[in-house]
C-alpha cells in the first residue's frame, strides 16, 4: 500500500489536530498488527531528491510534478488485492483528500 | 507506549513549552523558525510513533527534535547571513544550555505586551502557549479564522517592530504587565464559559486552558501573585459548578436549579486554599471580591439559604471599583433576593438595556425578577418577553420560556 495525498508539512494545523492524526494513525497500525499482517512499513519525510542518470546532479523535489505527494508505504500480507482493499478502507488520511495505491508485491508463489 | 495512548493535550501543552524554551535562547526574533520546527518535529512524530513505539518521554523526544531542526535551520541562515549578507547580525548563540524554568511565563508575558488589546494579547497566547489553531482560537473567540489570522499578524509584526521585545523579557522587568496577562486569561475564561453566540453553552476547552494558564502564573514568583491566587480561586470556583450548569442536551440551568450535588468538591478544596493565599496578601482587589462571592455560592447547601445580604453588601463594594453595567445588574438582582426592592428598582431604572450590548436579555430578566417580587404580574411577562426577544441563543430562550410558563 503506498500512501499519497498532501504534504503534511504543508497543512496548516495546530498541535491538537496533529496529535489526533498521530492518534488516528496509531489506531490503525494497531488494527493491522492485531491482525498480523503487518510485514514492514515507514513514514516518509517530505524532502525529496531525484536522480535520473549516473553522472547527474540530484533535483530537489520528486521524480514527477505532482501536487500528491508520497507520505509512507505498508507491506501487508493478504489473500488478494480485495482483502487488501478493505484494509486500506480504514486509512486515516482520506479527510485530507489522500489515497492509498493498493499493489502487489512480486513473489515466487506462481513457481512453489 | 502505544501512540494512541499518549497522554491527552501532550503535543499541545508541549508545543508552548518548547516554543517559550528556545524562544528564551535564541530569541524572539526567530520565533516564527521556532514555530516551524516545532511543526515539522510534529510531522515526524505522527509518522515515526504511530508505526512504531511512542518514545519513553515523549516530551523531552519532541523538544530534542525541535531543537536540532531549528539549529540546522539556523545554522544555513547563519551561512546566509556571514557569507551572503554579513550586514544582518544573527542573535543568537548555542553555548547556554540550561533550562529557564519560567520561560513559559515569560512567553506568556511577553504576548500581554501594553500595546496590544486583551483580545490580541489572548489570541497570541492561545495560539503560542496554548497551542490553540487559528481555526480552534476563532471557533473559541467567535470570529472569522481570517479575520483573526490578519489580527495575529499584525500584532506579531508589531512586536518585531519594537527591539526590545526581540527577546524574552525577565519577570523583574515587566512586573506592569501581570495585571494585563491576568485579564487576558480572564477574558479568555469567559469567553468559554459565558459563550453569547455559541449553541454550545460551554466551551470547555477555553475554560480549562485558561485554567491551566493561571496555574502556571500561580506557579511563578512575583510581586502581586496574591491578585493571581484570587483569579485562580475565582476561576476554580466557577468550574465547580459546571456538572450542574447544563443539561444532557446542553441547556443552561440557572444556580437557582442547580443540583448542588454535582458541584465539584474537591476543585471547591482548592479554591479554598488559594482563596486563604489570596486572602493574605496585600491586596484586595475586583478578583478578590467576586471570588469570596462565589465563595459563598459554593459553600450554600441550598439557594434559598444564601446569604443575599452580604452578597449584596460585596456587589456594593464591586461595583465602586468596577464599572462593568453587569456588575451593577448583578448589585440589583442580589438586593432583590435579599428584599430591598426598591433600591434594587432604582438601580435598574438608572440603566438602559443599550448599556449591555448584548446581555440586554440580563436587564429584562432582572427587571422581571423585580416586578415579581412586587407582584406585579403583568409587567413580570412583559420583561421576560423582552428577554425572550434578546436572548443570544436557543440554550438562553429556552431557559426563559420555561420561566414564564410557570407564571400564574
Amino acid at each position: 500500500m503506498i500512501f499519497f495525498g498532501e504534504d503534511y508539512s504543508k497543512i496548516e494545523w495546530g498541535p491538537g489536530e496533529m496529535q489526533q492524526r498521530m492518534q488516528n494513525w496509531g489506531a490503525w497500525h494497531e488494527k493491522i498488527m492485531e491482525k498480523g499482517i503487518f510485514v514492514d512499513g515507514q513514514g516518509l519525510l517530505s524532502d525529496t531528491r531525484t536522480i535520473t542518470s549516473k553522472d547527474g546532479v540530484a533535483k530537489d523535489g520528486p521524480y514527477m510534478d505532482v501536487k500528491e505527494t508520497v507520505g509512507g508505504y505498508y507491506v501487508i500480507k493478504a489473500e488478494n488485492i480485495e482483502a487488501a482493499l478493505d484494509v486500506a478502507r480504514d486509512y486515516p488520511d482520506f479527510d485530507l483528500g489522500g489515497g492509498v495505491e493498493v499493489r502487489e508485491c512480486m513473489s515466487d508463489d506462481y513457481e512453489g | 507506549m502505544k501512540a494512541n495512548e499518549v497522554v491527552e493535550n501532550l503535543f499541545r501543552h508541549e508545543s508552548g513549552h518548547i516554543i517559550s524554551r528556545l524562544s528564551s535562547r535564541y530569541g524572539m526574533i526567530h520565533l516564527s523558525e521556532i514555530e516551524d520546527a516545532v511543526s515539522d518535529a510534529m510531522v515526524r512524530a505522527i509518522k515515526t510513533w504511530s508505526i512504531g513505539e511512542v518514545p519513553d518521554s515523549p516530551a523531552a523526544w519532541l523538544y530534542s527534535v525541535s531543537s536540532r531542526i531549528l539549529i540546522d535551520v539556523l545554522r544555513r541562515k547563519k551561512f546566509y547571513y556571514e557569507k551572503v549578507a554579513p550586514e544582518y547580525k544573527l542573535s543568537y548563540e548555542y553555548e547556554n544550555e540550561s533550562e529557564d524554568q519560567y520561560s513559559i511565563i515569560k512567553l506568556m508575558l511577553w504576548c500581554a505586551h501594553p500595546d496590544l488589546s486583551s483580545k490580541d494579547q489572548l489570541g497570541l497566547m492561545l495560539q503560542l502557549v496554548s497551542g490553540f489553531s487559528i481555526k480552534e482560537i476563532s471557533g473559541a473567540l467567535i470570529m472569522k479564522p481570517e479575520a483573526l489570522k490578519k489580527r495575529l499578524q499584525r500584532a506579531r509584526a508589531k512586536l518585531k517592530s519594537i527591539e526590545s521585545d526581540l527577546v524574552l523579557p525577565e519577570l523583574s522587568m515587566v512586573e506592569d504587565r501581570f495585571p494585563m496577562l491576568r485579564s487576558a486569561i480572564y477574558l479568555g475564561f469567559n469567553e468559554g464559559y459565558y459563550s453569547i453566540n455559541s449553541e454550545n453553552i460551554i466551551r470547555e476547552d477555553l475554560i480549562y486552558e485558561a485554567l491551566r494558564l493561571i496555574k502556571l502564573l500561580c506557579q511563578a514568583p512575583h510581586q502581586d501573585i496574591g491578585i493571581s491566587h484570587a483569579l485562580m480561586a475565582l476561576l476554580l470556583y466557577h468550574t465547580s459548578r459546571i456538572p450542574a450548569r447544563r443539561t444532557e442536551d446542553n441547556s443552561l440551568i440557572l444556580l437557582e436549579n442547580q443540583d448542588r450535588k454535582l458541584w465539584d468538591q474537591s476543585m471547591i478544596k482548592i479554591a479554598n486554599n488559594y482563596m486563604g493565599k489570596a486572602m493574605n496578601s496585600d491586596y484586595y482587589t475586583p478578583y478578590h471580591i467576586e471570588a469570596v462571592i462565589a465563595g459563598i455560592h459554593t459553600q450554600t447547601e441550598d439557594y434559598t439559604s444564601t446569604d443575599w445580604k452580604t452578597i449584596a453588601d460585596l456587589y456594593s463594594k464591586l461595583q465602586s471599583v468596577d464599572q462593568n453595567p453587569i456588575v451593577q445588574l448583578n448589585y440589583a438582582f442580589s438586593l432583590l433576593n435579599a428584599g430591598e426592592i426598591e433600591k434594587s428598582m432604582s438601580i435598574l431604572k438608572s440603566k438602559e438595556a443599550q448599556d449591555f450590548g448584548v446581555h440586554q436579555y440580563l436587564f429584562y430578566s432582572v427587571w422581571s425578577n423585580a416586578y415579581e417580587k412586587s407582584e406585579d404580574a403583568e409587567n413580570q411577562k412583559l420583561m421576560l418577553w423582552k428577554a425572550i426577544d434578546t436572548a443570544p441563543n436557543e440554550a438562553t430562550r429556552s431557559v426563559l420560556k420555561d420561566r414564564m410558563s410557570k407564571i400564574v
